[in-house]
């Protein structure tokens, strides 16, 4: 069951394969975090599972870094950055303190269960892409 | 190489053509990741190198613009 749905996830980056405006991009990531949730079922394994997901939220990180340095150099694009870059500072920092507090539990408790910690962590990597997903397209 | 890595190489693949990560910055990272879902555990150094990317893209992010 879980091929068949890396499949599908496969099959839609494929069928975008092709895309180049930001708001596709961005799009692709919030596919890309949902290919990492079905690395976490693949793997079972908590150290690869936190470090799928990190590995993955940099993606989208590198995104809204790049998505700053390029898109916010416009003038016309000021006043959209001005409200979105805040967001996704905020955002990025909410991620990487809960991306932290997964990794250190699945590095200093392996036995233990760490799953309300990669889930808060999820959480907040998912919020981030959203924040991408709602603000990617260029200022009108 | 299995479906989940060829769907992850797949999406940091799209990233990269639409030339929104810097080439060197992603191809380490999906190579790093490719890797660790490879072998037994991440190392400590495989961490350090997350930790390194996300530092440098934070301080893209972070940075004053104009006006602010």
């Amino acid at each position: 069951m879980h091929i068949l749905k890396l499949l599908l996830a496969a099959a839609v980056l494929t069928a975008l394969a092709g895309c180049t405006t930001l708001q596709q991009v961005v799009n692709d990531v919030g596919v890309a975090n949902t290919v990492l949730t079905q690395v976490k079922a693949y793997y079972a394994d908590a150290p690869k599972t936190v470090f799928a997901l990190r590995g993955g939220y940099d993606i989208a990180l590198g995104a809204a870094a790049m998505f700053k340095t390029t898109v916010c150099s416009s003038i016309t694009s000021k006043p959209f950055c001005a409200t979105v870059v805040p967001e996704l500072r905020a955002g990025n920092h909410k991620a990487l303190a809960a991306l932290d507090v997964a990794e250190n539990y699945v590095r200093t408790h392996p036995t233990l269960d760490p799953a309300s910690a990669i889930a808060a962590a999820q959480a907040a990597v998912t919020a981030f892409a959203q924040v991408e997903t709602t603000n990617g397209v260029a200022p009108k | 190489m299995n479906a989940a890595i060829n769907a992850f190489l797949a999406s940091a693949g799209k990233v990269l053509s639409a030339g929104i990560a810097t080439v060197e910055d992603a191809v380490a990272l999906v190579d790093l990741v490719k890797t660790v879902l490879g072998k037994d555990q991440p190392t400590d150094a495989d961490w350090t190198s997350l930790h390194t990317y996300e530092a440098k893209q934070t301080a893209i992010l972070d940075g004053k613009m104009e006006g602010e």
